[in-house]
């Protein structure tokens, strides 16, 4: 499904729109985009492989983490690493290590990163190899707001990507009509009724971005990679 | 049972509330679509051979826009053979191309779906058969023949489910977000459910991860 025809299912599907004439559809592509990121989250934790892709690069020893540009002209990141493969990588790729964790394992003689075993650090934008590294990147990239009415939101394709399953098709369009029903309620109802909501409103708010935090994402649902054992060492 | 059908199930099942006359057909058919998605999702979990198809890819290729889920099943022909699948995390990629104990060969390929295309270890496998769940057909804007895809004893959940719908449709506007949040929370674990139930019943008796 398009981002134009989700504008348009939100519209039908909001009968105080007809009555009212309150709502542009600018309004309803910010809810939407707003609802593609509480469904990302969702999703990127039950289909995380949806989300993967990869970035290969020459023997570096920093590298600026991909930032690419997809065909309808939106920024997709990188938003986790997943893995690395290597092309001197003895055991296939370089260790990700916690980000206190680099001088420490390369002052130890026995953990060091060398040619055969390197280690990479995520620092910010970039992330630095020790020593230099040329491999693979694989990662779960996430997108930022969707300005053209033409892109594929649902179904994926030739030379395209879905930015969402299809399967959460309804949770996206309910997710939107929630916010643009609290957003009237409030705009309706006298004083007592718009405090009322207000409260509801940031009840909600709360509940939203407790279930979609990253905190939430990484701690519970998303496989941390099995190369990275001293981080895990790290969090016992 | 077709989209008329089911629409007049759905109209009927509401008919004595008053303001349902003034809802567009349209809208309905879209209450009915979700709902029976809503009901395949259920049906998937039970039955999951009643939805599964089958399409030949080659390594590299985009996976088709029906697609609703992996299958956990996939397989290509070599020297007679049909040949499985193991499907891989990608935090095993490396291991797999590298270590000379846990090769992706030939005879023992793996695939995985970066960037929503077809991948296979080793690279290039071509026509490979590859199992998944598709998404219920369109009913929205469609013909009324249009057959929903469903089983004949599942009518009454979708437009029961369409029924739903469409009561929230009148709610009171101060207070519908509050169901809709229900709703949407409600579509969103039947979702998690699919996943996890496709997953579990998939990986329960195959080793199909190395």
């Amino acid at each position: 499904m398009t981002q134009g025809d989700m504008i348009l299912q939100v519209f039908e599907r909001l009968r105080e729109v007809v009555d009212t004439e309150r709502l542009n559809d600018g309004t309803v592509r910010q809810v939407l985009n707003a609802a593609y990121q509480d469904i990302y989250a969702e999703a990127v934790a039950v289909n995380p492989e949806w989300y993967t892709t990869s970035h290969t690069f020459g023997s570096t020893a920093l590298l600026a983490l991909p930032s690419v540009t997809d065909a309808k002209g939106t920024v997709m990141g990188c938003y986790n690493i997943l893995a690395y493969t290597g092309t001197n990588g003895a055991f296939g790729g370089a260790r990700v290590l916690d980000h206190r964790t680099p001088e420490r394992v390369n002052l130890n003689y026995r953990q060091k990163g060398v040619t055969g075993d390197p280690v990479a650090v995520w620092t910010g934008a970039n992330i630095e190899h020790t020593p230099a590294f040329g491999g693979t990147l694989w990662y779960l990239w996430n997108f930022g707001e969707v300005t053209d009415d033409t892109a594929e939101i649902t179904n994926p394709g030739a030379s395209r990507l879905a930015y969402i399953p299809s399967v959460f098709e309804e949770a996206i369009i309910m997710s939107a009509m929630t916010q643009l029903r609290m957003r009237f309620a409030n705009a309706q109802g006298d004083t007592t009724v718009a405090e009322e909501n207000l409260k509801n409103l940031t009840t909600a708010l709360n509940m939203i971005e407790m279930q979609s935090s990253p905190d939430a994402i990484y701690a519970a649902d998303v496989q941390r990679p099995s190369i990275l054992p001293n981080q895990d060492q790290q969090q016992q | 049972m077709n989209l008329g059908d089911l629409r007049d199930n759905t109209l009927s099942n509401i008919v004595n509330f008053d303001p349902l006359s003034k809802l567009p057909p349209q809208v309905v058919d879209q209450f009915i679509e979700y709902a029976a998605r809503d009901v395949a999702r259920a049906y998937i979990l039970q039955n999951e051979a009643l939805f599964r198809k089958t399409v030949v890819l080659n390594d590299g290729d985009p996976l088709p826009t029906d697609w609703y889920g992996f299958a956990y099943r996939a397989y290509y022909t070599l020297n007679g053979n049909r040949i499985p699948f193991f499907w891989t995390k990608i935090q095993k990629v490396a291991r797999l191309l590298t270590s000379k104990y846990n090769l992706a060969t030939a005879t023992r390929p793996g695939l995985h779906l970066c960037n929503q295309i077809l991948n296979t270890l080793p690279a290039g496998i071509q026509a490979v058969t590859l199992s998944y769940y598709q998404r219920p057909p369109a009913l929205f804007g469609q013909a009324d023949s249009t057959d929903d895809g469903l089983p004949p004893n599942a009518s009454p959940y979708v437009w029961r489910g369409a029924a739903v719908r469409a009561a929230a449709f009148f709610m009171d506007p101060n207070n519908a977000w509050k169901n809709d949040e229900k709703l949407r929370q409600e579509n969103l674990d039947s979702v998690k459910r699919y996943y996890a139930g496709v997953f579990e019943k998939n990986t329960k008796d195959v080793r199909n991860d190395t």
